[in-house]
């Protein structure tokens, strides 16, 4: 007789394999991809983020009165092509209109221009013109391509803006989450030759014409922002910059608003849910501009018990969402007036 | 008798991989998006 019985899978030898297999597969391979690649938080996370917004009532009839130009791609300086996307309301203005340029969000690595199209038009239908960005992504792109793409977008901006009733020299800079931090730091670099120079992109954009900047749920200070406990920030950061210890590079410096931001900082709104991991980044913030003197309008829901989430200003069917509008709405007419 | 092996012997090992990848998608999860 041949013995075929494999004395490994004898029921009693077994469990020493399973134990080996489960210390394997289930802790040091997953422990070994974390700390190797940021591309599998990613591919999990793009599909997350990039859900385009429900159209509601309020969006649907905001759509119809506006124009949504089609994407104007324009070429970057050491980076990819950048797009801008114009939203004007259809009514003739009797006078040029304020422009917003609007960064989106989405971690430096998911996200889209498209996806607020909505959102944007709500805001646009309140005589503003809006021009939305469409930046590359991380980690294909890395720092500071989706800056240098801005930066250009600000000089298509200054040459365009009239052809959409816009007057480029009544800008507001303005973006939600990993665009908010892009807002800010292209604010301080536009206020501040020093970290302009330390990024190595010129800007020929008069600080003058740029009247304001609206911050929504950002963070902006790449130091204290990991210890806000936001899911997987030090992979996005580290998808962005391009290194896993990002906090050692000039990146997390420059972009780190918080310790460039000067008294010539522009005029802010800044906001913050309260259940929003990145509340304390907006405190911060604030606390910073204040003392440099730069008037900030803010608003919290600290202590209101909402737990108000990440990017909640988006749903403008509730009265969150109208009271963040409304204040985006006083603030750039008063800032453009 | 040998067939019959050969199935429990998969199936257990199967369930086994299934329990185990679990395991390393939880343990992925928590290391990178909640920081642990």
């Amino acid at each position: 007789m041949i013995e075929l019985t494999d004395h490994r899978d004898a029921p009693s030898r077994r469990w020493p394999y399973v134990l080996l297999m489960l210390i394997v597969v289930g802790f040091v391979l997953p422990a070994a991809i974390a700390f190797s690649t940021p591309w599998p938080a990613v591919l999990f996370i793009r599909p997350l983020v990039n859900e385009k917004l429900p159209v509601t009532p309020r969006i649907s009839t905001a759509m119809q009165s506006v124009t949504i130009s089609a994407p104007m791609r324009f070429p970057v300086d050491q980076a990819p092509p950048g797009s801008l996307v114009f939203i004007t309301p259809k009514a003739t203005p009797s006078r040029s209109r304020p422009v917003i340029l609007w960064i989106h969000g989405g971690g430096f690595v998911a996200g889209s221009a498209d996806q607020l199209i909505g959102y944007l038009s709500v805001l646009a239908s309140n005589g503003f013109t809006i021009a939305n960005l469409e930046y590359s992504l991380a980690p294909e792109n890395r720092y500071p391509v989706p800056i240098r793409q801005a930066v250009t977008a600000l000089t298509v901006i200054r040459e365009h803006a009239q052809d959409y009733g816009g007057d480029p020299n009544r800008l507001i800079i303005a973006g939600d989450s990993a665009g908010a931090q892009m807002t800010s730091q292209l604010a301080a670099m536009i206020t501040n030759d020093e970290l302009a120079r330390k990024v190595g992109i010129p800007i020929q954009f008069s600080a003058q014409s740029l009247r304001g900047v609206m911050l929504n749920c950002g963070a902006y200070d790449m130091y204290t922002a990991p210890g806000t406990g936001f899911p997987a920030i030090d992979t996005l950061h580290w998808a962005y910059i391009g290194q896993r210890n990002y906090l050692r590079t000039h990146a997390a410096d420059e972009m780190s608003t918080a310790k460039h931001a000067t008294s010539a900082f522009p005029p802010t709104y800044i906001n913050a849910g309260d259940g929003d991991p990145f509340e304390s980044q907006a405190y911060e913030l604030e606390a910073i501009l204040r003392r440099q003197g730069v008037t900030v309008t803010s608003r919290y829901w600290t202590w209101s018990g909402r737990k108000l989430p990440h990017l909640y200003h988006y749903d403008v069917e509730t009265e969150p969402g109208q009271l963040v509008l409304k204040d985006m709405i006083d603030f750039v007419r008063g800032r453009t007036s | 008798m040998i067939t019959r092996s050969l199935i429990r012997s998969s199936i257990f090992w199967t369930a086994w991989s299934i329990v185990a990848l679990l395991l390393g998608f939880v343990v992925y999860v928590l290391l990178v998006f909640f920081n642990v």
